[in-house]
């Protein structure tokens, strides 16, 4: 059964420092800001499953904590 | 009083921290010992306490919760600049603090661009190439003193990504001492008034007149052999303002001292905290080798690598980053009222989280005075803060991660280490607002066979 999944992200910490966007640009992007960083911004808050490992991988690097998977039953 | 008469909103009093002395409060302790003092302080007090810095009232909040609301706080409510004037004279008029709001976030952009991930790679080769520069003439064993190796070395690395090979190579010795000069400056009586003028002040401020010449002299090169190059100096020379202004030779020169200053100790004491750790706890010595022994048989030694390819190592830096975080405390200016939970810090007051207070809170850290390289991340983003938080949180704290694990995975491939002196001898001390270990510092090292 698919593993389903969404992305939440807490875009008050975030910096840009883009790690996410290196480990899946299929689902995240940043976006200029009028502030000293761009920050991230959600191409989809519900990636496809085959994502999934992708989006472990941006979540367990980000250096300021800024993203969290949810997993639903 | 009925409960009529009662305001419509009503704060409690901030418990006050005891001990204050006539004329000066706590300010004796807090410069002598702040550590101490602040463990005290939120012993004797909980979550907000309140002490008295020579005049300067302050406030101490603690506990995830409490740092969530103090990193959360605007700018314009809860002021860094305001709290850290004393740094304007070793920037420079005009630099971060010193400048406008306005002005200070777009130089923070300029920082940023130097510190983006694509530009991570080039940074990585550049530290490498110093680890295998350090390691040339060790020889097969001996004795050294880690603190001042790893001052040196990661003055060499922060020098090299900063102003360029050319710079690093020509100039280290001279920039060294004009370095030293400047933090002089940076002591508890620089907090109360950063406006002082010692000897030791005019030793910095001659410090920062002569650093702007070299680096000017340098700048003026380049451009006249129109040479570009990977490091910081190369965004500082090409960036501009919003309103397409570049940045003045004065300017250039503060972006490099604010980069040295964010950059520089946090990484040597963090890289000086990890090795005694290392070698205190010699039970995860062959987890530690097999993993930098599989970056170096994938070839990753010299680019990037992340906290997944070691993530015994990335145990190591992190616990000691938690169990020794570098910096005293996050200080803000309050500019206009804060409430947390019931309390009102009033403004005019500074209000300031401890990270080694946060760090050693058993509900977030179950035995904290326990060091242990596999204790989980915890879950709540403000419980750990060694780079503090939210936006202001340090934007060097990638490339300083970064840089202390590609200096462990040189060291660790071709040496071990072990302590000179029984593990006790090596203590936490604070002479100046950073966390080290008591000097001396030995260790002796061994060539592995590998």
């Amino acid at each position: 059964m698919a593993k389903k999944y969404r992305i939440v992200v807490d875009k008050g910490i975030c910096q840009g420092h883009s790690v996410c966007v290196a480990q899946a640009p299929e689902i995240f992007r940043t976006v200029d800001t009028d502030g000293a960083y761009p920050i991230v911004d959600l191409i989809t808050d519900t990636p496809p499953e085959e994502l999934l490992s992708k989006a472990e991988a941006a979540e367990e690097l980000c250096p300021n904590g800024v993203i969290r998977i949810v997993y639903e039953d | 009083m009925t409960a009529i008469d009662l305001p419509a909103t009503t704060t409690k009093p901030i418990p006050f921290v005891s001990g204050a002395k006539a004329g000066i409060g706590h300010y004796g302790e807090f410069a002598g010992t702040p550590l101490e003092f602040l463990h005290r302080a939120y012993e004797e007090c909980g979550e907000v306490s309140e002490f008295d810095l020579a005049g300067l009232k302050t406030v101490l909040l603690v506990g995830p919760e409490a740092h969530e609301a103090f990193f959360r706080a605007p700018d314009d409510q809860l002021n860094a600049a305001a709290a850290y004037q004393m740094m304007v004279p070793v920037f420079g008029e005009g630099i971060q603090f010193g400048a406008p709001p306005d002005v200070e976030r777009q130089q923070l952009r300029i920082q940023y661009q130097g510190l983006r991930y694509e530009k991570m790679a080039g940074y990585y080769a550049m530290v490498a190439k110093e680890v295998q520069d350090f390691i040339k003439d060790w020889g097969d064993s001996c004795e050294f003193d880690f603190y001042e190796a790893f001052t040196d070395l990661t003055l060499k690395t922060s020098t090299h990504c900063l102003l360029g090979s050319d710079f690093r190579y020509r100039l280290t010795g001279e920039f060294a001492e004009l370095y030293h000069d400047l933090e002089q400056g940076l002591n508890a009586s620089a907090i109360r008034d950063p406006n002082q003028l010692t000897a030791t002040h005019k030793k910095r401020d001659a410090a920062r007149k002569r650093l702007q010449e070299l680096i000017t002299e340098s700048v003026r090169d380049r451009r006249a052999r129109d040479l570009h190059s990977e490091d910081m100096l190369e965004i500082y020379m090409t960036a501009h303002y919003e309103d397409g202004t570049p940045l003045t030779e004065h300017e250039i020169t503060g972006m490099v001292i604010w980069f040295m200053f964010a950059g520089h100790h946090t990484s040597s004491n963090t890289s000086a905290w990890t090795l005694l750790e290392i070698c205190r706890h010699p039970q995860y010595i062959d987890d530690l080798h097999a993993e930098v022994d599989a970056v170096f048989a994938a070839g990753k030694q010299s680019g990037m690598t992340t906290q997944r390819d070691l993530p015994l190592l990335e145990g190591f830096i992190r616990e000691s980053l938690r169990a020794h975080p570098p910096l005293n405390a996050i200080t803000r200016r309050v500019l206009y009222d804060f409430e947390y939970k019931g309390y009102t810090v009033e403004a005019g007051k500074n209000i300031m989280v401890c990270p080694h207070v946060a760090h050693h809170l058993p509900e977030y850290f179950p035995n904290p005075e326990v060091f242990d390289p596999r204790r989980p991340v915890p879950e709540n983003v403000f419980a750990a803060i060694p780079f503090g938080g939210g936006r202001h949180k340090c934007i060097g704290n990638a490339f300083a991660l970064l840089q202390v694990r590609t200096i462990f995975t040189w060291l660790l491939h071709f040496y071990e280490f072990e302590l000179a002196e029984p593990p006790e001898y090596y203590r936490e001390v604070m002479p100046t607002l950073i966390l080290r270990p008591s000097d001396p510092c030995p260790v002796k090292y061994r060539r592995r066979k590998v």
